[in-house]
C-alpha cells in the first residue's frame, strides 16, 4: 500500500489565471441610498441608468454616481479593495440592474473596469 | 514621505512551523513565517532568528532568503515534535480546531549564545518576538547590552507574562492570555501592567490599544474580506506595527496594521498580497479613513442573533448547532426561537398558540439580524425571514444544502452563503452597518 501527499509548499503559487479582483465585475446593491442627493431630488434611478464608482473615497465610503456626479450610494464596505484598485488605474463602470423606491430604497448595480 | 520606517531593523525570534490546512489541501510554512510575509510586503529591514526541527532546515534559509530576510539565522532547536500544526477551518468561521501534532513532547533549545550572537551582528533597533515553547524572557535577555524596543506577541505563550517590561504585548481575543484574563478587554491592562502599550487584535470586530500613559483605549475599525483563510493575520498585523513609523498615530497605525492584514487575509497567494501592499500605498489618505467595521468584543453579547430554521426534535440540526458555536466563539448572542419559547403544536389551545406566537415576534423584535438556515422547506423559517426583511432589518440567508429555490425566499436577504466562512464574514459586515445607522 503506498501513500500520497503534498510534496511542497504552496506559498509561491501566483493567483489563479494571473489576474487580480481588480479586473473583476462588481454587482452589489448599494448602501444609503435615502441618503444621497440622487435619491432627496429625482427618488431611485431607473434600471440601465448609466453609474461609475467616483475616484477616491468620500468620507472613507467609496461612491456610486451618475455619469454627472450626483451621489446614488455607497458601495458596502467589503468592496474597499477597488479603492486599491483605483490606485492600480482601474475605473469602474456600469449601469442600474434594478431600483425599488420602497421603505427602504433599494438600488443594485452591475460595475465593469474600464 | 514613506509609511514605513526605513531606520528601522527589525529582528523577528520565534518557532517555524508547518501549517497544514485540512480544508484546503494545502501545505505552508508558518510560525515565524507570516510575519516574514509582512514585513517583505511592506519592503522594509529584517532578519530572522528562528527555532526549528532540523528537517526545514534547508526549506527555511532558502524560503527567508526568498522572502527577502537579511542573514537568517537558525537559533535553537525543535525536537520531539515535527512543529506541524493542522488547521481544520482555515477561515475561522468558528473555533480554527487547531491541532498541534505531538506537542506534549515538544522541547525547544534556544541557543542564547548564538542569538545574542546575531544581535550584535544585525543591530536590530526592534525585536519582534513570536512567543512560543521557549522562555521569551532568554530572549530579552540575549540582548543585554544591545538596546532595541521589544514586541511581543503572546497569544502562545508559555508560563508567566505578567512581568515583562517591554514596548508592546499583542494579543488577540483567541490568545491565552486573553482567557485568562476572563475575556475581559481591560483586565489586560493590569494583566500586563509593566508594558507601555497592549495591542489588543478583535478578529474582523476591529483593534484596540492601551498606552500606559493615556486612560482612553484608542480603536480602530477592520476592513472586511472575503476571508480566504485567517493563520497568521495577527502576526502579519503585528509585523505592520513594529514597521510602521514610531511617531505615527496609535489610530492610524491600528488601521493600517488593520488593513495590510485584511490583504493577508484574502488570498493564500504571497505574490497576491505582496502586490496588493505596494499598491494600497498609492492610497494611504484612503485607508486612515476608510469606514470599516468596529465590534468592540464586549459589545457583541448585546447582538442578538435570530436563528430561524426548523429547529425542531425529528430534524438533524448539526447544521444549525454549527452555526451557533460559531456565532458564541465570536461572543454573539444567537438566539434559537424553538429551545427559547417552545415548540408549538395542533393539541394546544387557541391562547397557547396565540402567547407562543407572541414571544416568537417579541424575540425577533429584540433581535437586530436574523440568520435563516432553511435545513428542510420549512415555511416557518421562510416566514420568519419575510417578517424580519419587511420590517426593513438586516438578514441572511445561509443556505449550505442549496435548498431555498424559492423566488422571494432567495431574494429577501441582504445577504446569501452557503459555507459558514461566508456566514462569519457577512455577520460581522451587516452588524457593523447596523451599528453605523
Amino acid at each position: 500500500m503506498g501513500s500520497t501527499g503534498k510534496n511542497k509548499f504552496g506559498d509561491y503559487a501566483p493567483a489563479p489565471g494571473g489576474t487580480t479582483k481588480c479586473e473583476n465585475s462588481v454587482d452589489a446593491e448599494l448602501e444609503d441610498v435615502a441618503r444621497q442627493n440622487y435619491f432627496g431630488t429625482n427618488g431611485v434611478p431607473p434600471p440601465q441608468t448609466p453609474v461609475r464608482l467616483r475616484n477616491g473615497t468620500t468620507s472613507g465610503r467609496l461612491v456610486v454616481e451618475d455619469m454627472t456626479g450626483v451621489a446614488i450610494g455607497n458601495l458596502p464596505t467589503s468592496f474597499h479593495y477597488l479603492a486599491v484598485c483605483q490606485g492600480r488605474g482601474y475605473s469602474y463602470e456600469g449601469e442600474v440592474t434594478l431600483s425599488r423606491a420602497s421603505k427602504i430604497p433599494v438600488v443594485e448595480v452591475h460595475l465593469e473596469p474600464v | 514621505m514613506n509609511l514605513y520606517d526605513d531606520s528601522k531593523r527589525i529582528l523577528v525570534v520565534g518557532e517555524v512551523y508547518v501549517d497544514r490546512h485540512l480544508d484546503r489541501s494545502l501545505i505552508r510554512l508558518g510560525g515565524v513565517f507570516h510575519a516574514a510575509r509582512a514585513l517583505d510586503a511592506c519592503g522594509v529591514k529584517y532578519s530572522v532568528a528562528y527555532l526549528c526541527p532540523s528537517y526545514l532546515d534547508e526549506h527555511c534559509q532558502s524560503f527567508l532568503i526568498q522572502l527577502g530576510a537579511s542573514d537568517p539565522r537558525k537559533t535553537g532547536n525543535v525536537v520531539g515534535a515535527p512543529n506541524i500544526m493542522e488547521i481544520r477551518d482555515s477561515g475561522e468561521a468558528g473555533d480554527q480546531g487547531y491541532q498541534d501534532l505531538l506537542c506534549d513532547s515538544r522541547r525547544t533549545d534556544l541557543d542564547t549564545g548564538v542569538l545574542a550572537s546575531h544581535i550584535r551582528c544585525y543591530g536590530p533597533t526592534d525585536l519582534l518576538v513570536i512567543a512560543g515553547a521557549f522562555n521569551i524572557q532568554d530572549v530579552i535577555d540575549a540582548l543585554h547590552p544591545h538596546i532595541a524596543r521589544v514586541h511581543v506577541d503572546v497569544d502562545h505563550a508559555l508560563g508567566s507574562l505578567s512581568q515583562i517590561r517591554v514596548d508592546t504585548v499583542f494579543c488577540s481575543t483567541t490568545g491565552v492570555p486573553f482567557v485568562e484574563c476572563g475575556r475581559a478587554p481591560d483586565a489586560l491592562r493590569s494583566f500586563f501592567h509593566a508594558a507601555s502599550k497592549i495591542v489588543l487584535k478583535e478578529n474582523r470586530g476591529g483593534s484596540r490599544a492601551y498606552s500606559k500613559l493615556e486612560h482612553e483605549a484608542v480603536e480602530a475599525d477592520s476592513f472586511p474580506v472575503a476571508t480566504a483563510h485567517s493563520v497568521g493575520v495577527g502576526d502579519c498585523f503585528d509585523a505592520t506595527w513594529v514597521a510602521l513609523r514610531e511617531g505615527e498615530p496609535a489610530g492610524h497605525r491600528l488601521r493600517r496594521s488593520s488593513y495590510v492584514a485584511s490583504l493577508y487575509a484574502s488570498t493564500f497567494s504571497h505574490q497576491e498580497f505582496r502586490a496588493n501592499e505596494l499598491q494600497s500605498r498609492t492610497v494611504v489618505d484612503d485607508v486612515v479613513t476608510l469606514v470599516g467595521t468596529r465590534i468592540p468584543w464586549e459589545h457583541r453579547p448585546s447582538v442578538n442573533i435570530y436563528l430561524a430554521a426548523p429547529d425542531f426534535p425529528d430534524v438533524n440540526t448539526a447544521e444549525l448547532d454549527r452555526v451557533e458555536l460559531a456565532l458564541r466563539h465570536h461572543n454573539f448572542s444567537p438566539r434559537r426561537p424553538i429551545r427559547e419559547n417552545g415548540l408549538g403544536n395542533l393539541e394546544m389551545t387557541w391562547n397557547e398558540r396565540r402567547n407562543l406566537f407572541a414571544k416568537d415576534v417579541a424575540l425577533l423584535e429584540s433581535c437586530e439580524l436574523l440568520v435563516a438556515v432553511p435545513l428542510t422547506n420549512d415555511p416557518g423559517t421562510f416566514a420568519e425571514l419575510g417578517w424580519f426583511a419587511n420590517e426593513g432589518k438586516a438578514s441572511i440567508l445561509y443556505d449550505p444544502l442549496h435548498l431555498a429555490s424559492n423566488l422571494f425566499v432567495s431574494n429577501l436577504a441582504r445577504r446569501s452563503c452557503s459555507t459558514l466562512v461566508g456566514l462569519v464574514d457577512a455577520v460581522f459586515e451587516l452588524v457593523g452597518q447596523v451599528r453605523r445607522g
